[in-house]
């Protein structure tokens, strides 16, 4: 058996082998094979040229299955993700909600308290103001004043009935030109601690009756109206977490 | 069959695995390594037959969240306890889901991986705007991103690691098939199994 012969024997009992193993076809090295077999094919002799082509028939196999594998792959992604849009668009909160528990396993846990979270509590607390008025004698015993109440943070010194009657009055100036106001513009203020005052004076009228927070969905926006004589008290929460009209 | 472990590394494993230690869950190989010993995955799986009682596993996942098999050297890989089978929806209340943050966070993954696991974080509020009229919408979001479920890129937002870790995307997409067993009933193939 000559050198090229033996070599081409090789190299068709690789593709059949590795073909055999796996049904992967990329586990097979097309390109270096096809490549060999060009070095190989200007020694090649005339008795040499079933086996070569023997090769190149077991490679274009191998190339076509690598095709349909590349098209069959394209076509369950683009499935797969027509079906992720469908479930959005078509399940409901109830079924969405089961299909994710049906494909859940959560991750368990303890939850406990770390030596690091105790350190920042402590951090936390120490941080604080103090809700004590230094003396310099030591400690003392005795009444305090609503001014000094006011320094150590336990009262404010607005008054609640002005920031209402300041409340109530910006309102109606704004209500008598339009019929609603967007709730942001009646409760901005000068800094974030006089909108969430606001925001409080507000819900307080609310709650008198004097006027009416609603909730549009559609353009997720609450607006503020004058209230109705008789109508249907409801709840309305609204997010002060981001303010982000106020003058801040 | 997994080797006799003394019934003192196997409590020491379980404090390891299940205690969090970190704002993020579970524990480095290379850190069971260091309490366990060197047979530390001889432990892990005598670990998985009491946990299995229980309805536990304890689960290698590498930094894409992929399952590992738990053989050959799993230093660099993250170990977690999950559950075994998937919670009831009584269950997931009781551990303070409510249905509809459970859908806010099956329509992200979907959008997500309809978009090939990336999207603009307006396109994604659009959407999720579209199908939840809550005013808590921003909020449950803000809350998958703080719990890792979701991530955010500058102004993308991707799959986040937890859900990779603890969600079967492919099963999540697929109508009862995952891809690969719909490519395999595609095909014919015999040991295509057909889960519903």
């Amino acid at each position: 058996m000559g050198r090229v012969e033996s070599r081409l024997r090789e190299l068709l009992e690789e593709v059949l082998e590795t073909l055999r193993v796996s049904p992967d076809p990329f586990r097979v090295r097309v390109r270096e094979i096809l490549d060999e077999l060009s070095r190989l094919l200007p020694e090649a002799g005339l008795e040499d040229m079933p086996l070569d082509a023997e090769i190149l028939f077991r490679l274009a196999e191998v190339v076509r299955r690598q095709g349909e594998w590349i098209m069959g792959e394209a076509g369950a992604m683009a499935l797969g993700r027509l079906f992720a849009l469908l479930k959005v668009k078509l399940l409901n909160n109830h079924e969405l909600a089961l299909q994710l528990l049906e494909s859940w396993r959560p991750i368990v846990e303890l939850e406990q308290v770390t030596f690091t979270e105790i350190m920042r509590a402590l951090d936390y607390l120490g941080s604080r103001r103090r809700r004590a008025l230094a003396v310099e004698e030591g400690w003392e015993l005795r009444a305090i004043s609503r001014e000094e109440m006011a320094a150590l943070g336990v009262l404010s010194k607005r008054k609640l009935s002005e920031v209402l009657d300041k409340v109530r009055r910006r309102l109606l100036h704004m209500l008598s030109a339009q019929d609603v106001v967007r709730y942001w513009e009646a409760v901005k203020g000068a800094d974030r601690y006089e909108t969430y005052l606001n925001a409080y004076a507000l819900s307080h009228l609310a709650s008198l009756g004097e006027f009416e927070v609603i909730y549009d969905p559609l353009e997720d926006e609450y607006y503020v109206t004058r209230g109705v004589e008789g109508g249907e008290p409801v709840s309305v929460v609204v997010p002060l977490g981001l303010v982000k009209y106020d003058a801040s | 069959m997994p080797a006799r472990v003394p019934s003192a590394k196997l409590r020491k494993a379980a404090r390891l695995l299940l205690y969090r230690s970190r704002s993020k869950p579970g524990v480095k190989g290379w850190e069971l390594a260091r309490a366990l010993g060197r047979d530390y995955l001889e432990v892990v799986k005598a670990l998985n037959n009491v946990l299995e009682v229980l309805g536990l596993e304890v689960v290698a996942v590498d930094g894409e969240g992929r399952r590992l098999d738990l053989e050959g050297d799993l230093r660099r890989a993250l170990f977690l306890v999950v559950l075994r089978e998937p919670p009831s929806i009584q269950e997931a209340k009781t551990a303070g889901w409510r249905i509809d943050d459970l859908a806010v966070l099956a329509s992200s993954l979907l959008y997500l991986m309809a978009r090939g696991g990336r999207a603009p974080r307006s396109d994604l509020m659009g959407v999720l705007r579209s199908r939840f009229r809550s005013p808590r919408l921003s909020y449950v979001v803000e809350r998958l991103i703080r719990l890792g479920y979701l991530e955010e890129e500058g102004d993308q937002v991707v799959i986040g690691w937890r859900s990779r870790v603890e969600v079967d995307l492919d099963r999540l997409v697929g109508v009862g098939l995952t891809p690969k067993e719909w490519r395999q009933s595609q095909r014919g193939e015999p040991e295509a199994s057909l889960s519903s």
